[in-house]
């Protein structure tokens, strides 16, 4: 039953990255723009230059066979070439893939902690603190990643200098001491948003019969907390920290930029918009199968959390 | 993420009050705004050595490779380590370089390497390094995009161990620019055969012969260049490592170089200027630019193909405003197509005749009374632009209130950002559309190397089809005078001419700009840096 359902999840995964794969190329493809104009930063190429290169890059091939191309050499596990860079994707991927998988997770933790964290402390705790929680939460909720890149970095870093403005760093420590800011930028909304869905269920839960009864009891009140209230809010707040945490991978990029980090989000764009196909299509692949991965960890945890719940199904 | 810039504007200025940052100085305070009198084209050289810095610029950087470096951050890398058969002096004169150059006779030139000139490796430049060097970007199989410079050009042949002599099909004065810059460098014929098309990308890298020498290159973490401690001329590598490294977030730029994280960039416009002018932890310094904004003219079989709508908008612009507003004081006014930082040889011919050249202020009344002599009232001119660039939409602004203020209708063509570089490649982008802002410089310090581009019928950035028979006699005549004054002559014609007819619009001029961390110093403060070393006087002050 287990291996079952891993088979399934890894037949479906190959599924998903082809078909991803496709609809990707199919929109890189028809997205407005030429390749070519990365290369040479938007001045006029001579004609000949010009089907020198698209020769180069199979640029004057028709649309499937460029697609075709690409899917033989990925099955090689060939990425193919950046075209502005003339680069292996795969090693440009891999320089940069640490960097955002660094930062994603240093993010992840924050929101698991602190937005965990202060929705636990809020719901239990009703009066002042559960009210400061719920204005702070909101004032953070609305503010976007970029703002608080800009706002964290003149703060921190240029008026008290404890935390660099720009880059990746250098070794375990430098690297994070370097993220510390882009990661509170990134997990700000985020951590607001699972402290408040937290918040929620567990409110829920303490109003619930069997846990009002519980009380009643005299059953001490860590315990009702460990094994009534926080098993049954435990679904709600994982569906939303999975869902949160995927949605990092996404934001990344505005963060990247901001930070002057050479991450996979930022780079997504900019290989995007310049029509550097093969780049996309790597990192997109990338991209999706952490996708999938984090939804597989959602899912263990619902097994996990919940007897009642098969693993590969979904719990309401 | 270029949306959100009105936000971002807000933000920074939070960010000021909550900070402190020194963000004191409105942008529009006339005290910014300089004139070509102060520009300096170098820095005080430095005294001291200087540990690794970092060099910011807009993006990563792509090629190192000379024949498809086009952009300004790949010259920076390109030019941090690689030389040139001529050199680009920062005042733009021509020097010699790798070689002198010489001319037989009007279409013989020939070039004589130094015989001290040796690539990092220790081996000599030699005639073969030049010839390769050269075919290689007049090879059209390799669509390098420096072809055009050698049109004129018929053999290049090694006629000694160190001495390459070019054929001429006809004289061309020119080509000395040309070769003091990109297309001009000179790389190691056995190194490039060698690493084939690994050649000039992060893999493979490059072989020249500076006083820095390419170290490494990652693209996530930029091109590093380190002393080359056996260079073979006159220069100062004083800094340890200097990393090339793209910064796309003006904001994140301006935090880094306050904080002394960067050590310098060259940015070609950037909306802090203001900020970072009022901060005492960097140093701006302005000197002479090549590069010139405009309105293109891209098509004139409408509104604009009549040259008195086309003079009536430009009678009509306000240009002050896109001085203050775009450059924040770090431009000159526009009078020619071609940047007065451009006059090099034959400077105070240029430069008098520039001076004598109107001004272009603004004179609504002239401008109606244009529009209603060629009857254009209450037509229509579509011009491309991109909400999404700041300078492109202000300009594009600025002539749609121009426009309106003398009769003439103006529809936007909006694009995305990053689709607004295919007017300028894409004819298919370009159709129904009347004109589009750019900023654009011709790769050598002199008035006709872009206007060439512009006003040729064969030039690369003519869009519209522009011919004047007049305009191209002298363009080409200039090509062919060996005399500076005399060629200085021609251009000024030529410069004057193409203002009357107007098939491009200048909107300003804009200076170079460099901004270092106040502990750096000898940085070349010119758009030469585009063309040749510009940290060879670098380190601490």
């Amino acid at each position: 039953m287990r291996i079952g359902y891993l088979l399934r999840r890894v037949a479906m995964l190959a599924v998903t990255l082809l078909v991803a794969s496709f609809a990707i190329f199919t929109a890189t493809y028809l997205a407005p723009g030429n390749p070519l104009a990365a290369l040479s930063g938007g001045k006029s190429l001579s004609p000949e230059a010009q089907a020198a290169l698209e020769q180069r890059y199979h640029l004057d091939e028709p649309f499937l066979a460029q697609y075709g191309h690409w899917l033989a050499g990925a099955l090689r596990g060939d990425l193919g070439v950046s075209i502005p860079l003339h680069e292996d994707v795969s090693s440009l991927i891999a320089d940069r893939a640490l960097i955002t998988l660094t930062l994603v997770l240093y993010a992840a933790l924050l929101i698991v902690v602190i937005g965990i964290g202060l929705g636990l402390l809020a719901g239990l705790r009703p009066g002042w603190i559960d009210s400061s929680v719920l204005v702070v939460s909101s004032m953070a909720a609305a503010v976007p990643a970029f703002v608080a890149a800009i706002v964290l970095t003149a703060v921190f870093a240029v008026s008290l200098g404890w935390f660099p403005t720009i880059g990746a760093g250098e070794g375990f420590v430098g690297r994070l001491e370097h993220l510390t800011l882009p990661a509170v930028a990134l997990a700000l909304s985020s951590v607001a948003v699972v402290a408040r869905v937290t918040r929620t269920a567990i409110r829920e839960e303490v109003a619930r019969e069997h846990v009002q009864t519980a009380i009643s009891r005299g059953i001490p009140q860590h315990l009702v907390v460990t094994r009534h209230v926080l098993r049954n809010a435990a679904i709600p707040i994982t569906t939303v920290t999975g869902v949160t945490v995927a949605s990092l991978i996404a934001l990344s990029s505005v963060v990247e930029t901001s930070f002057g980090l050479n991450g996979l989000g930022q780079y997504l764009v900019k290989s995007a918009q310049s029509k550097d196909i093969a780049v996309v299509q790597g990192i997109s692949l990338v991209l999706v199968v952490a996708f999938v991965l984090v939804n597989v960890v959602v899912d263990a945890l619902y097994a996990v959390l919940d007897p009642r719940v098969q693993l590969g199904a979904r719990a309401a | 993420m270029t949306r959100n810039n009105l936000v971002r504007a807000g933000a920074l200025l939070l960010a000021c009050s909550v900070a402190a940052v020194g963000c004191g100085r409105s942008a529009d305070d006339p005290s910014t705004s300089r004139t070509a009198g102060d520009l300096r084209p170098t820095t005080a050289a430095a005294t001291k050595d200087a540990d690794a810095i970092t060099w910011a610029v807009y993006r990563d950087v792509q090629t190192i490779d000379p024949l498809y470096v086009f952009d300004y951050p790949d010259n920076t890398a390109l030019t941090l380590f690689c030389e040139s058969l001529l050199r680009t002096q920062p005042d733009g004169t021509i020097a010699d370089g790798i070689a002198s150059l010489s001319r037989t006779d009007p279409t013989t030139v020939v070039l004589d390497v130094n015989a001290d000139a040796t690539f990092w490796d220790g081996s000599p430049v030699t005639a073969d390094d030049v010839v390769y060097s050269l075919e290689r970007q007049r090879d059209p199989e390799l669509g390098g995009f420096y072809g055009q410079a050698f049109s004129r050009v018929d053999t290049i042949e090694a006629t000694g161990d160190r001495q390459v002599t070019l054929t001429l099909k006809q004289a061309d004065y020119w080509l000395d620019g040309e070769l003091a810059s990109v297309p001009g460098i000179v790389v190691q014929k056995k190194y490039v055969e060698a690493k084939g098309a690994d050649y000039g990308t992060p893999s493979g890298g490059v072989m020249c012969s500076g006083a820095y020498r390419f170290d490494s290159w990652s693209p996530a973490s930029g091109v590093v260049a380190v002393p080359n401690d056996d260079y073979w001329g006159e220069a100062d590598a004083r800094v340890a490592k200097i990393t090339v490294k793209g910064v796309v977030d003006e904001a994140a730029l301006t935090s880094a170089l306050i904080a002394g994280e960067i050590g310098g960039t060259y940015p070609p416009a950037i909306s802090t200027l203001p900020v970072l002018e009022d901060n005492d932890a960097v140093t701006v310094t302005q000197g002479p630019g090549y590069a010139t904004a405009a309105l293109v003219i891209s098509n004139l079989k409408g509104t604009l193909g009549d040259v008195k709508v086309r003079q009536a908008l430009s009678l009509a612009l306000d240009r002050d405003g896109i001085v203050e507003n775009v450059y924040h004081g770090a431009a000159t006014d526009a009078r020619w197509l071609a940047n007065p930082g451009t006059f090099a040889s034959a400077r105070e011919t240029y430069q008098a005749a520039y001076d004598d050249s109107p001004a272009l202020e603004q004179d609504l009344d002239r401008a109606k009374a244009l529009v209603e002599e060629a009857g254009a009232k209450g037509r229509t001119i579509t011009i491309g632009m991109s909400s999404a660039i700041p300078d492109i939409a202000y300009t594009a602004g600025a002539f749609r209130t121009a426009a309106e203020k003398i009769g003439l209708e103006v529809e936007f063509e909006s694009v995305s950002a990053d689709a607004f570089i295919n007017f300028f490649i894409d004819p298919k982008a370009r159709e129904g559309v009347d004109a589009f802002p750019t900023v654009t410089y011709g790769d050598y310090a002199d008035p006709a190397a872009l206007s060439a581009t512009v006003v040729l019928p064969d030039g690369a950035q003519n869009y519209s089809g522009f011919d004047d028979p007049e305009v191209t006699r002298l363009m080409e005549e200039a090509r062919g005078t060996e005399d500076a004054e005399a060629r200085a002559e021609l251009v000024i014609e030529a410069q004057q001419r193409t203002m009357e007819l107007l098939p491009w619009i200048p909107t300003a001029q804009p200076n170079a700009v460099v901004v270092t961390g106040k502990d750096l110093t000898g940085a070349v403060s010119s758009f030469a840096y585009m063309s040749a070393p510009w940290a060879e006087h670098l380190g601490a002050r």
